[in-house]
């Protein structure tokens, strides 16, 4: 008996727990993807006739070939990349620079300032007089308002903030300033190498929401060599719902071939999602090790 | 108030010369006589000809580059500049289109941002415009006023002549005309709806195609209680199937039994029809629509109508149809097969207590939304008059839809009619010859309007009943083919349905919450009914008593004066 | 967070003599604010359209003034106590069920020992944010079909009657808070993950030297590292009480749920494809705003009172 309350309270009972917890929870997570998956790799009528549970039904590669042919899909990979990489560089100098100065306590008027960006977050002047804004700043059709264009999130802003203050210890840069850092040196030399996990969140943040943004594209950009790839898969959506139109096709052949273009959208769906999900993935766990256990402060303290 | 609706006429038709109506007994309105009137062309070599020699004259010496935004129609091609149409305009007309497109989902809010921004084109094609913008950015000055230049668009003047009930869509209240719309001038009767039935289903229970509620009901329960797919298990047909579960467009296999009911719409609710007095009445309201849902309530509770058409999906729905499942359906028609004339019946409305005629509603002639509109500071107004007025010419109106004869089509002869054929053009590229159209013409571009010369629709005019039901004509029309098949016998009544009206822009704002608010309620009450959620006996005056305390008078008030005007400018 | 307990007032001339003295940390905010200006505060004149009967030819400053008309009407739909307290229910109940979720995770995830196991949990959590609304919903809509779902066909292999999920209007909250649960907790449960990365090591040592058992370090340390976090985002979730986004109930809505799916964001929309109202939009979003607004004060207010810290 003591021996199994000993077991109970055991790493080893409380690790088996909650791996068990947290598989049960990946499986809800890993089917929708794994549907997807499949999904991308059956035939459209077996996926929507309920067939598909796990495995791909009625293999078919036909989904990638068509995307792979599109020639607008690689620029737009291009275009995406760039937005995205140079996108999330100026989000990181403008938020973190923000945040950081928000979290000390030496700066004045932190409450009105806070105000000040709030504010931004509920109240917004429209599309029209933004779209106007951009038109009188001469940067309608370009890339550097795919770049500059959502340079800061609030939100993104406020997590950051919150990390500094709590996560970075005051006597770190006390220490630093008896030693003669100037602000910029602390923030640069002592802060970000100590805030590597909140750097990772803000890339992570930023990063996919650059990834997937086409709004700003469909709105500020009219040439098509510009644009993002979210706005080519985009089209290939619209194009799934064609077959709403289909039953109004008034010849079978009409009809034929709206019906194949509803299927191959049907199944480009779910071909999308997998191409341009991918890279993410792929990405994602280089960041990932930035939020191991103790990488700053016990390394610094140690 | 049961028996004016159930004969009423709509004024409109009675104006576009379509005579047409529950009561009378005028079948055939599609028929011979109707091909006749038009310019007359029996070969199609020769009309091109004569349209050459009409048009000899480019519309600009000089060519001139006109500027265009416009909306491209999903699965057609968004390059427009590369299109043999666009390229034949400037070598035929001197006009040089040079267009930027958009998806649907883009098109509405790059159009505002086109105003605003001070950066429209010359021209909106395919711009989907309501009559509300129409008539809000005309007033503002954006676009260019046509009824200036209508002396020099006489093809434009001659249509508005002949159908006025374009013409009243065209001008506004102070008689500019600032947008048009897309006019439907086939002759033959365009139906929509596919509502198919199983012949074979039909044969196996032993009945004939319905002709009447009282049959459709009994063909139906037959449905149900045989088995009618044949395949040894007499419970898993469905003998009637709609799907409303994801389509916000709805599927229509109720509308020839709301027809049947004497309600002559085609919107999914909120039907407006108009009495002999002129006088607006929402059709929702009335006793007919009353056992409209009540019939439909009965085929629902009996096990008739699928019990999950309410959250049953599209694509769902094409799986039953294939499987052999669903004996009364519409779906698209890659579900039923190649030879689907052979082995399906189109329904075509049923006689009841309501209606003596088996009767369909067609839409309106003139489309609701505006499809050009010109930039009112064009450098070229008359030119870009002439280019309007050009699509409103034979040549210009298959031009916009087919493109030219020698260029993207040949005439195929089919029993001594020429009809469009591009199938030569499409091999050349190794597609099909639907592809191929779609690749070569803007659709949706310049379309404004439909004639039958070269289509489909003059074929089903003019073959005779055994030609129609040949596989040459029946391949080429599939649907209308099997639509004119039903639509030839006797008694058939074809009804135009309920034009769409413009407003004041104060009616306008007023309507457009009010509007919504009873349209909801509508939706929701109509499910509720007939899924039996509540009872249409006891709770239908509390129903109608719910939609005037939402605001349904002051609605049709809105709606009568709107279509008072419309009365006075049709005449 | 800001400490509530804020300095005393001190002579302007100390105030200079800091700002002086920290010029550095002026100019760091220097790019956030001139972007805000530019391109937030510049355009802000456009909510009031919100009072105008708005004319794109004539612009914001030329257009009518109509006052509170846009939001009369509003008031006075027939369905706007119904879409008032779908909006809320959804999003009251998103924020309650929603909310704790993610914290869990982070926490179990935290306690994992092997590395490889929690970074493919992890990565693997986040896969249902990528998939778009339009598919996610396509997907709920097969997964809950009667005749074909995965979700019925389980309950018939328990000998239950198929159950029509998107007929009734009672459970669309339901479905609505649950998928998004499911699809947004892993996304979620970052920031959580990252807070926990900066717990310092030595203590949670001096916590094992002293036999503490895992419960209590996650309750005394681990909890209390991450609760500016938490506190952080809940506030931020109180501010976005009555915005609940139009697309994914837009595609979930059936005939016979409408009652209970009819929000605010899509009565707009719908109201906007009768008539393309700019002002009436842009009204309803400054109704939004302000209510938004008043609750995020509120639950600044409260969490300054209970926790000490508060955003601003």
């Amino acid at each position: 008996m003591k021996s199994f309350k000993k077991f109970i309270r055991s790493d080893k009972f409380f690790q088996t727990v909650i791996s068990v917890i947290l598989c049960v929870f990946a499986v809800t997570q890993l089917y929708p993807l794994i549907y997807v998956v499949s999904a991308s790799l059956s035939a459209p009528s077996a996926v929507s006739s309920g067939k598909l549970v796990l495995f791909p039904v009625d293999f078919t590669l036909e989904g990638y070939e068509y995307i792979l042919q599109h020639k607008d899909i690689w620029i737009g990979y291009g275009n995406t990349i760039l937005y995205t990489v140079l996108g999330t560089i100026v989000n990181l100098i403008v938020t973190l620079t923000c945040a950081y100065a928000l979290s000390r306590e030496e700066v004045e008027g932190k409450k009105i300032l806070m105000i000040f960006f709030m504010i931004t977050m509920y109240i917004s002047g429209g599309l029209i007089p933004e779209y106007l804004n951009v038109k009188s700043l001469g940067l309608l059709n370009t890339r550097t308002y795919m770049i500059i264009g959502g340079a800061l999130s609030v939100y993104n802003m406020i997590v950051a903030r919150t990390f500094f203050v709590n996560s970075i210890p005051n006597e770190i840069i006390e220490a630093a300033k008896i030693d003669g850092c100037s602000d910029f040196g602390t923030f640069l030399k002592i802060v970000l190498p100590l805030s590597k996990a909140c750097v990772a969140v803000q890339i992570l943040y930023y990063g996919v929401a650059r990834w997937n943004a086409y709004f700003n594209a469909m709105i500020y950009l009219d040439d098509r060599d510009k644009y993002p790839l979210q706005m080519f898969l985009r089209e290939i959506l619209i194009q799934s719902k064609i077959s709403m139109d289909a039953a109004m096709a008034m010849t079978a052949e009409e009809a034929k071939l709206m019906a194949e273009m509803a299927e191959r959208a049907d199944l480009m769906k779910y071909c999308v999602i997998v191409v341009s999900t991918l890279p993410m993935m792929i990405i994602y766990p280089k960041l990932q090790k930035f939020f191991e256990k103790g990488v700053m402060i016990g390394g610094v303290k140690g | 108030m049961r028996k004016k609706i159930l004969c009423a006429l709509l004024a409109t038709t009675l104006l576009c010369g379509m005579l047409v109506g529950c009561g009378q007994t005028e079948g055939k309105t599609n028929e011979e006589g109707k091909g006749t009137t038009q310019t007359s062309q029996t070969t199609p070599g020769a009309s091109a000809e004569n349209n050459n020699a009409e048009e000899s004259g480019r519309i600009s010496d000089k060519t001139i580059t006109l500027t265009v935004a416009g909306q491209y129609s999903t699965g057609a091609t968004s390059e427009w500049n590369d299109t043999l149409q666009f390229q034949e305009y400037e070598k035929r007309l001197g006009i040089k289109l040079d267009a930027t497109t958009y998806d649907s989902e883009t098109w509405p809010s790059k159009l505002t941002l086109m105003l605003a921004g001070d950066t429209m084109p010359d021209i909106l094609a395919g711009a989907d415009l309501t009559a509300d913008q129409v008539a809000k950015y005309g007033k503002d000055g954006y676009f260019l006023d046509f009824s200036k230049y209508l002396d020099i668009m006489p093809n434009l003047k001659a249509i508005m002549e002949k159908y006025p009930q374009y013409a009243a869509a065209l001008r506004d209240e102070e008689g500019h005309i600032y947008a048009l719309p897309s006019l439907n001038g086939y002759d033959a009767i365009a139906l929509t709806e596919i509502t198919l039935i199983n012949n074979a289903w039909l044969e196996r229970v032993g009945k004939e195609v319905p002709t009447s509620l009282d049959e459709l009901y009994d063909v139906l329960v037959a449905f149900k209680e045989q088995d009618a797919n044949g395949n040894g298990d007499p419970n898993d047909e469905i003998p009637l199937a709609i799907a409303v579960g994801d389509s916000k467009v709805y599927y229509r296999n109720e509308q020839y039994i709301l027809f049947a009911h004497g309600i002559n719409s085609k919107n999914y609710t909120y039907h407006l029809m108009a009495d002999e007095s002129g006088k607006v009445v929402l059709g929702d309201t009335t006793e007919n629509y009353k056992d409209f849902l009540k019939y439909m309530n009965k085929l629902y509770s009996e096990g008739l109508m699928n019990q999950d058409a309410y959250v049953l999906t599209l694509s769902e729905c094409k799986e039953l149809i294939k499987a052999n499942r669903v004996g009364v359906s519409c779906g698209s028609l890659d579900c039923y097969g190649d030879r689907v004339w052979e082995n399906f019946t189109q329904l075509i409305g049923f006689t009841s207590d309501y209606c003596e005629n088996q009767s369909v509603t067609t839409s309106n002639r003139v489309n609701a939304k505006y499809k050009v509109a010109v930039n009112s500071e064009v450098k070229y107004p008359e030119e870009v008059a002439k280019f309007i007025d050009y699509l409103f010419t034979p040549e210009g109106a298959l031009s916009a839809a087919n493109g030219y004869e020698g260029v993207t089509f040949d005439y195929a002869n089919v029993f001594g009619i020429g009809t469009v054929d591009h199938a030569k053009y499409g091999e050349a590229e190794g597609i099909s010859a639907d592809a191929y159209r779609k690749q070569e013409i803007a659709l949706n571009a310049f379309s404004l309007l439909t004639v039958n010369e070269g289509t489909i629709y003059d074929l089903l005019v003019r073959v005779t009943d055994e030609q129609l039901v040949s596989d040459e004509v029946m391949s080429l029309t599939t649907l209308n083919g099997m639509r004119a098949v039903r639509m030839r016998e006797d008694g058939v009544v074809v009804n135009e349905s309920f034009p769409a009206l413009q407003y004041t822009a104060d009616e306008m704002t007023e309507r457009a919450s009010l509007y919504n608010d009873i349209n909801t309620y509508l939706i929701t009450a109509k499910a509720d009914f007939i899924i039996g959620e509540r009872d249409i006996d006891k709770e239908w005056d509390a129903h109608i008593a719910k939609l005037k305390e939402i605001g349904l008078d002051r609605l049709m008030e809105i709606e009568n004066a709107a279509y008072a005007r419309y009365l006075l400018r049709v005449k | 967070m800001t400490n509530v307990q804020g300095r005393a007032k001190r002579p302007a001339s100390v105030v200079w003599k800091s700002i002086l003295k920290h010029w550095q940390l002026y100019v760091l905010l220097l790019p956030a604010i001139i972007y805000t200006i530019i391109f937030a505060y510049k355009p802000m004149y456009g909510i009031l359209m919100a009072f105008e009967d708005f004319s794109i030819k004539r612009g914001v400053w030329g257009s009518e003034w109509v006052g509170f008309d846009h939001f009369a009407r509003l008031f006075k739909s027939y369905w706007f106590p119904i879409i008032l307290k779908n909006t809320l229910v959804i999003s009251l109940l998103n924020l309650i069920l929603g909310f704790p979720f993610p914290i869990i995770l982070a926490l179990l995830l935290n306690e994992v020992k092997n590395t490889k196991f929690r970074s493919t949990i992890q990565t693997i959590s986040y896969a249902p944010h990528f998939i778009s609304t339009a598919v996610i919903c396509g997907m709920i809509l097969l997964f809950l079909s009667p005749s074909n779902g995965i979700i019925n066909k389980f309950l018939n292999m328990l000998g239950q009657e198929s159950v029509f999920f998107m007929q009734h209007a009672g459970m669309f909250k339901w479905i609505y808070v649950i998928t998004g649960i499911w699809q947004t907790m892993g996304w979620s449960s970052i920031i959580y993950f990252a807070a926990l990365s900066s717990v310092d090591k030595a203590l949670l040592e001096a916590a094992d030297i002293d036999g503490a058992t895992r419960m209590q370090k996650i309750r005394f340390i681990n909890l209390p590292a991450i609760l500016p976090t938490i506190v952080t985002m809940l506030i931020l979730q109180c501010g976005r009480i009555l915005s609940v986004g139009y697309e994914k109930v837009f595609l979930l809505q059936t005939d016979t749920n409408l009652v209970g799916s009819e929000i605010i964001s899509t009565y707009v929309y719908k109201v906007g494809l009768e008539q393309s109202d700019f002002s009436f939009s842009t009204a309803i979003n400054l109704l939004n705003t302000v209510v938004n607004c008043v609750v995020l004060i509120i639950a600044n207010k409260l969490s300054k009172k209970i926790t000490k810290t508060g955003l601003f």
